[in-house]
C-alpha cells in the first residue's frame, strides 16, 4: 500500500524541488557560460584564420569539401 | 595614497632580524607601498640608527621614535596615525614578508572589490632563517576564529574599517591583533583568503612563535577576553575558556537566556547490535543516554518507527523517556530523508535535533551547545564530534575533495589526534556536517524543504547542508559535542553511482572548491607535493643569506 504523506510534508517535498531544480539550472548556465567564455577566443582564432586565407584558396577548398 | 601601509612597531629588535624585515619589505615585487615604523622607545642605540638610516634611503619608510615605552599597542596605534594607504598590512619587528606577499593580497583585493580584510598562509623561520611549520589554512570561517586566532599572519584590513573601530584597543594587549580582527571582520563585507604562504614568523625565544604560552602567558589571557567581548558583541550566549593544555585553542561554554523546545528527531527500524560486548537494542540505548547524560530541559523526543513496533518495546521506550516521548510510525520502503520529514511535521521544538538510533550521549550539555550556535540567526546548521565505540573520530567534519564527493576526514585516526592545525579541537565552518547528530531550526528546515526525499539513502544531509548553504547559512562543526556512533549498524552505508550523479549534477559548483579546506591539503593534511613546493620556495628565497649577512 503506497504511503499517505501529509500536506506539510508534500510543501516540504516541493520546497526541496524548487530549490534543487534552482541549484541545477544555476550549474547548468554557469557551464554554459563557461563553454561559451572558452569558445569565444576559438572563434576569434578561426575569424584571423580566414582572412588570412586569400580568397582563391578558400574557393577552392569549399569546393574540394563540396561546400561551393 | 599608497595601496598598503605596513604598520610595524618596534622594541630593541636584533639587528640581523630588523635588517632582514625591512629588507623584506623593500624586496616586494608590488611598489605602492609605505611602511611605518614607530620605535617604542628601544633602550638599544642600533634601532634608532638603523630606522634612520631606512628612513633616508627609501622615501616610502616613515619612521617615528616614541618618548617613553608605551608597550605594543600604543606603538600600533602610532604606527596607525601615520598611515595613509587604502588598507593596513600588519607586520611584527621580528618577521618577514615573502617578496611576493603585497603583490598577490593586490591581486586578491582586486579581484574581490569589497573585501575589507584578506589573509593569507605563513611559516615559521627561525633566527638563523631555516623555515619550519607552514600553516596552509582554510577559508573564511568565523566559528572557528571564535576558539582559535588562525587567520594570524599576514594579515590586511581596509584602513577606514580599522578607523571606525577605533585601532588596536589597550585593553587586549597582547592579543590586540585578535580583536581587532574580530571588530573589522563583524562589519567586513568580505573576507578574502590567499592560500600562498605570504608571511615569516620569527621563532625566537621572546616571540608566541617561538615559546607559546610560555611567552606571553597574558597574551592567551587577553585573548579569552577579546573573544568574550566579541560574542557579546554579536549575540552568541556563550562564556569563553582557554584551553589549559593546547596553547591557542579556546573554548565556548553555553550561558542560554532562553531554553527552546528542541525536538529530537530519531528514525528507528528498532536493530540491536553489541555495544561494548553486550547486545542492545539501539534506540533503547540511544534514549536512555539521551535521558540520563542530557542537562537540557526542554526538549521531546519523536522517534520514527518502521510500521507499527514492537509494543514490548515501545513500553521500555515510555519508560526510559516518559511523557517526552512521541511515536511516528512511518510505512513503505526505507526512506530515511522521508522518515526525518514525518518526524519533524510531528514534531512542536523551535529546534530540531536530528539524531540517528546507533548514538550515545558523551557530553552532558550536548544540547545546549547545538541550542548556542543557532541562536545566531545566520547558522544553518550544528554538527558534533563523533566517535567510534573505542575512541577513535568517525565524524569531525566532511570536506568535498575528490571532484565534489564528500568524505570524512580524520575517520579512524588515533583517539589523541588533534588534527592540522588543532582543527579536531576547534570549531569550524565546514559546506556539510553528518545528519546522524545534527542540530537546525525549525524555520531553516522549512524554508528548504527539508530532507530531500529523492535521496532516501545516502547524501540527504549532505543536500541538506548545501540547501542551508544557498541561504546564506552556515554549517558549524563543534568539537565539544561528543558522541559515541556505533555507525553503520543503522543502514547500508554503499553509494550508488545515481546518488553520485545526483549530488554533482545539484552542487559541483558549490563543491568543487571546499573552502574548508586548502589547495595544499588533501583528507586535511599537507600534500607531499605542497610541502616540498614551499621547501623548494623556502631555499629560493635565499633568507639565510640575508641573515647571515646582518
Amino acid at each position: 500500500m503506497p504511503e499517505q504523506i501529509s500536506p506539510q510534508e508534500e510543501v516540504l517535498r516541493l520546497r526541496d524541488l524548487l530549490i534543487a531544480k534552482e541549484a541545477e539550472l544555476g550549474a547548468l548556465r554557469g557551464r554554459v557560460a563557461e563553454l561559451e567564455g572558452g569558445a569565444a577566443p576559438l572563434a576569434m582564432v578561426g575569424l584571423r584564420l580566414r582572412s588570412l586565407l586569400p580568397s582563391r584558396i578558400r574557393s577552392l577548398l569549399m569546393r574540394l569539401f563540396g561546400r561551393g | 595614497m599608497p595601496l598598503f601601509s605596513i604598520v610595524t612597531p618596534v622594541f630593541d629588535t636584533p639587528p640581523d632580524v630588523l635588517t632582514a624585515m625591512l629588507g623584506s619589505v623593500r624586496a616586494q615585487s608590488f611598489e605602492d607601498w609605505e611602511l611605518c615604523l614607530v620605535d617604542d622607545c628601544s633602550s638599544e642605540p642600533h634601532v634608532g640608527e638603523m630606522l634612520e638610516r631606512a628612513q633616508r634611503e627609501d622615501p616610502r619608510i616613515k619612521a617615528v621614535r616614541r618618548s617613553e615605552n608605551g608597550g605594543i599597542v600604543a606603538a600600533s596605534n602610532d604606527a596607525l596615525a601615520l598611515a595613509e594607504g587604502e588598507f593596513i598590512a600588519l607586520l611584527d619587528h621580528d618577521d618577514e614578508l615573502h617578496p611576493k606577499a603585497l603583490e598577490r593580497v593586490a591581486g586578491a583585493l582586486a579581484a574581490s572589490p569589497e573585501a575589507d580584510y584578506a589573509y593569507s598562509d605563513e611559516d615559521k623561520v627561525d633566527r638563523a632563517g631555516h623555515p619550519s611549520g607552514p600553516f596552509f589554512k582554510p577559508d573564511w570561517s568565523p566559528e572557528r576564529m571564535r576558539t582559535q586566532m588562525y587567520t594570524c599572519h599576514l594579515s590586511v584590513m581596509r584602513r577606514s574599517l580599522v578607523a571606525e573601530v577605533g585601532g588596536f584597543d589597550p585593553d587586549f594587549e597582547g592579543s590586540q591583533d585578535w580583536d581587532l580582527v574580530l571588530k573589522v571582520t563583524e562589519r567586513a563585507r568580505q573576507v578574502v583568503h590567499v592560500p600562498e604562504v605570504l608571511y615569516h614568523w620569527r621563532t625566537l625565544e621572546t616571540s608566541t612563535a617561538g615559546s607559546g604560552e610560555e611567552a606571553k602567558p597574558w597574551a592567551f589571557e587577553a585573548g579569552t577576553r577579546a573573544v568574550q567581548a566579541h560574542c557579546e558583541r554579536i549575540g552568541l550566549p556563550a562564556e569563553v575558556e582557554r584551553d589549559l593544555e593546547v596553547p591557542g585553542v579556546y573554548h565556548l561554554r553555553p550561558r542560554l537566556q532562553r531554553e527552546p523546545l528542541v525536538s529530537i528527531v530519531i528514525p528507528t527500524a528498532g536493530g540491536s547490535r553489541e555495544v561494548r560486548f553486550e547486545q542492545v537494542v539501539l534506540i533503547e540505548h540511544c534514549l536512555r543516554s539521551i535521558v540520563e547524560t542530557s542537562t537540557y530541559g526542554n526538549y521531546e523526543i519523536v522517534c520514527v518507527t518502521d510500521g507499527e513496533a514492537d509494543p514490548a518495546l515501545i513500553d521500555r521506550l515510555r519508560e526510559i523517556a516518559g511523557e517526552r516521548l512521541r511515536l511516528v510510525p512511518f510505512e513503505g520502503p526505507f526512506n530515511f530523508s522521508a522518515k526525518i520529514n514525518r518526524g519533524v511535521v510531528h514534531s512542536r521544538g523551535e529546534r530540531l535535533l536530528l539524531l540517528n538510533d546507533d548514538m550515545e550521549v558523551v557530553t552532558p550539555g550536548w544540547i545546549e551547545r547545538m541550542v548556542m550556535y543557532l541562536e545566531l540567526e545566520e547558522i544553518g546548521a550544528v554538527g558534533g564530534r563523533l566517535l567510534f565505540e573505542d575512541g577513535r573520530p568517525q565524524h569531525v567534519g566532511i570536506l568535498f575533495e575528490n571532484g565534489g564527493y564528500p568524505g570524512h576526514i580524520y575517520r579512524g585516526f588515533s583517539p589523541d589526534f588533534r588534527g592540522y592545525s588543532n582543527n579536531v579541537l576547534v570549531a569550524q565552518n565546514y559546506l556539510a556536517v553528518t545528519a546522524a547528530c545534527l542540530m537546525t531550526s525549525r524555520q531553516a528546515f522549512d524554508e528548504v524543504g527539508g530532507f530531500s526525499t529523492l535521496l532516501p539513502n545516502n547524501y540527504n544531509d549532505m543536500d541538506f547542508c548545501l540547501k542551508l548553504r544557498t541561504t546564506g547559512r552556515r554549517v558549524v562543526y563543534d568539537p565539544d559535542t561528543v558522541l559515541y556512533h556505533f555507525e553503520s549498524s543503522s543502514r547500508d552505508s554503499e553509494v550508488a553511482d545515481w546518488e553520485k550523479q545526483l549530488l554533482l549534477d545539484r552542487w559541483l559548483p558549490l563543491t568543487i572548491h571546499d573552502p574548508a579546506t586548502n589547495p595544499n591539503l588533501r583528507h586535511g593534511l599537507p600534500r607531499i607535493s605542497a610541502g616540498l613546493r614551499w621547501r623548494w620556495s623556502s631555499r629560493r628565497r635565499g633568507r639565510r643569506k640575508v641573515l647571515s649577512r646582518g
